[in-house]
């Protein structure tokens, strides 16, 4: 079996990050069900890496008639996931902030209060 | 006992003079400074407000939820909300206070229809296209759901939840008390607009954002 140069790169990419997502899981980094999702996300894409007559079969199933287009529609619906959970993230974030700072500065205020 | 709460950010050439002004119909002037990075903490002080400081800059309708919480902590029983830009005047705090103290309402919103001619045109148009846009997503009709000059009642500033950052609450605010079915009313106020109030008021981008949340807001239900 020969592989081509981008298959090759792709297989470097896709192995040191699970290699990396192992030793996250390992010195528990990051929290086992996470890690573990990602670890089935990443070997897949290995796997149609290493094979990638896996991607022809995934684009029959999905009705597409070529094997990299359903890889790239795949890629697409999971950037999209990806970019909403970030959005909520930030959302979260950004509300937690404005909690803390309105907290802040009620502490400071009553603070004053007291002081006066 | 009656609170004035004034959002402001970088407002120290005009913020003295506004807290004078409400000083003269409310018991306590509560003014929120916004992380500013000039005097109007300093400025608001020495003119006799109350002043609380945002270590974060975390928008004007944060600022007014925290002003909304210390002034019941402080114990008000009507609690109004003005800009600090000095285009509402605090000689209009009565009326907007009168249908809560009437008991015919739990919040007042300030409609800027007495002098709406002087309102220059695009603010005209962006202000019915703020409402229109409110309505068809929140499904509140009210004649200026933009203006920030209001008043509420101890009850309805407890009972509404205060979460959004910018001025997308003057909207938000509004659909939280039709939901829980607070009594809100109108009143005419006038406004003015000065040089130094249109340069403070929103950016075009800033109204785009807004519209945005509002969106937003409106399909998260």
């Amino acid at each position: 079996m020969k592989f081509t140069l981008i298959q090759w790169s792709f297989a470097f990419i896709f192995g040191a990050t699970l290699l990396r997502l192992c030793l996250q899981i390992w010195r528990s980094t990051i929290p086992r069900g996470r890690g573990l999702v990602w670890l089935v996300i990443w070997s897949i894409g290995l796997v149609v890496v290493l094979k990638p007559e896996l991607s022809a079969q995934l684009a029959t199933v999905m009705g597409v008639t070529r094997g990299t287009d359903a890889v790239v529609y795949t890629a697409i619906a999971l950037l999209s996931v990806l970019v909403f959970r970030a959005f909520r993230l930030l959302d979260d974030q950004d509300k937690q902030l404005s909690t803390l700072t309105t907290a802040l500065a009620l502490r400071d205020w009553e603070q004053e209060q007291e002081d006066l | 006992m009656i609170a004035a709460v004034i959002p402001a950010y970088n407002e120290a050439a005009v913020i003295g003079e506004v807290v004078r002004g409400c000083l003269e119909y409310a018991d306590t002037v509560l003014v929120v400074s916004d992380c500013s990075s000039d005097q109007t903490a300093s400025v608001a002080r020495a003119a006799g407000a109350q002043v609380l400081e945002h270590p974060l800059q975390r928008g004007a309708g944060r600022a007014t939820a925290t002003g909304l919480q210390a002034a019941l902590r402080w114990g008000a029983r009507y609690i109004v909300t003005l800009d600090a830009d000095g285009q509402h005047l605090p000689d209009e705090i009565p009326r907007v206070l009168e249908p809560l103290k009437q008991g015919e309402a739990d919040l007042v919103v300030g409609c800027r229809s007495i002098n709406r001619e002087e309102m220059p045109l695009i603010r005209r148009l962006g202000n019915r296209f703020a409402n229109a846009w409110t309505w068809l997503f929140l499904g509140i009709a009210v004649s200026d759901t933009q203006s920030g000059f209001r008043g509420y009642t101890r009850e309805a500033a407890t009972r509404l939840p205060f979460d959004a950052r910018g001025y997308e609450f003057c909207s938000q605010s509004l659909w939280e008390a039709h939901r829980l079915e607070l009594r809100i009313r109108e009143v005419p106020i006038t406004v003015v607009y000065t040089e130094y109030s249109q340069s403070k008021g929103q950016s075009f981008t800033t109204s785009l954002k807004t519209l945005g949340r509002i969106g937003r807001e409106g399909l998260r239900g």
